[in-house]
């Protein structure tokens, strides 16, 4: 972590709302797509990730380490859209189908929804068909390229349940894959 | 090494946090196993088309506004809200204080109102046995009042049926 950032979040933790504005512009970006990796609907990650940093500046000033600023709001993201993803598998009110229309909805602004959108629709139709759990380390481990004991301190799980999620996760995530891609 | 333990690692095989002295093994085992190098080409293909084809929200620059517009709300309601509970608990602490202050009296207060009417009833009780005049008096009064009660409504009875019969 560069001395600039570490200022920004020791600044932050003392209550500087400029300072934490600067944090959210720069960790939008990953927290956003955290939450979308779990509960595959634009909408409710965009939702959960402004919960999760109006969560983060309520509770700054009890963070005691700069350096781990990230993975403490990653927890928090995760945390909110592990609960949000489960009340939606409760709710069975997102589909496939729905996620499919938030794919396509401009607004978010899918890089190279033309070429890739067939591409695109199944991997969130694989990563659907994964429980939450699954998909969290998957998102967690692949996409944000955390390792096996950052994930444990995320998720507050043992290293062996990690790498065993992971494990299952992507042997999961590859029958999904290669059954849709076959069809 | 056998495919059965191959296979499980080889999930671990790509990630950088795999042990060194296993990948020595892990690669001899696939030197010399073709369906082993097939899952582990299947394996990093799969999740080199879930990187490369995951899709990526960006949000749009409003975003940090309206975290920040309700970090700013959040703040006004807390700055209304902690004198409005500071002043609640001051007034709660001064009724409770006066009801400890007051309490006791009122409670006497109570008690000596009773005590008085119950004297009160039973004072009535002891005039009315001391004096048997009186006591045949109320009796005779509540007896003629019993009877004017019945006349009269024997008579309002009456009256209203033969009304009703013309």
């Amino acid at each position: 972590m560069n001395e600039e950032l570490a200022e920004l979040i020791r600044q932050a933790m003392t209550g500087d709302k400029v300072s934490f504005g600067k944090l959210v512009f720069r960790y939008k970006q990953h927290i956003v797509n955290i939450a979308f990796g779990i509960i595959g609907n634009p909408h409710d990650a965009e939702e959960v990730a402004q919960e999760a940093f109006f969560k983060a500046y309520l509770a700054i000033n009890k963070l005691t380490n700069e350096a781990a600023f990230y993975r403490w709001l990653v927890r928090i993201t995760t945390n909110l859209s592990i609960d949000k993803k489960k009340m939606n598998m409760r709710q069975a009110t997102e589909s496939i189908g729905a996620m499919g229309v938030g794919v396509g909805t401009p607004q978010y602004m899918m890089e190279g929804i033309v070429k890739q959108q067939e591409n695109q629709q199944l991997i969130l139709n694989g990563l659907e068909q994964l429980t939450v759990e699954q998909r969290t380390v998957l998102v967690l481990r692949e996409l944000q390229g955390f390792s096996y004991e950052e994930i444990g301190e995320i998720l507050d799980i043992p290293l062996g349940t990690v790498k065993s999620r992971i494990n299952t996760a992507r042997l999961h995530f590859r029958e999904i894959v290669s059954r849709e891609r076959s069809c | 090494m056998e495919c059965k333990e191959c296979t499980e690692l080889l999930f671990d095989y790509g990630d950088d946090e795999f042990d060194a002295s296993l990948k020595i093994q892990v690669n001899e085992h696939l030197g010399r196993c073709p369906s082993c190098q097939h899952d582990l080409v299947s394996i990093s293909s799969t999740m080199n088309f879930f990187k490369i084809n995951m899709p990526v929200l960006t949000v749009d620059r409003c975003f940090t506004k309206r975290v920040m517009e309700r970090i700013a709300v959040e703040e006004t309601a807390t700055t209304f809200i902690k004198p409005m509970e500071g002043i609640g608990l001051v007034l709660a602490t001064l009724i409770l204080g006066m009801l400890v202050l007051v309490g006791p009296t009122v409670i006497s207060l109570v008690m000596l109102v009773g005590t008085i009417l119950l004297s009160l009833l039973s004072t009535a009780a002891v005039v009315l046995a001391t004096f048997p005049l009186i006591q045949m008096s109320s009796i005779l009064i509540l007896g003629l009042l019993l009877l004017l009660v019945t006349v009269s409504m024997r008579h309002m009875v009456l009256h209203d049926s033969e009304e009703g019969l013309l």
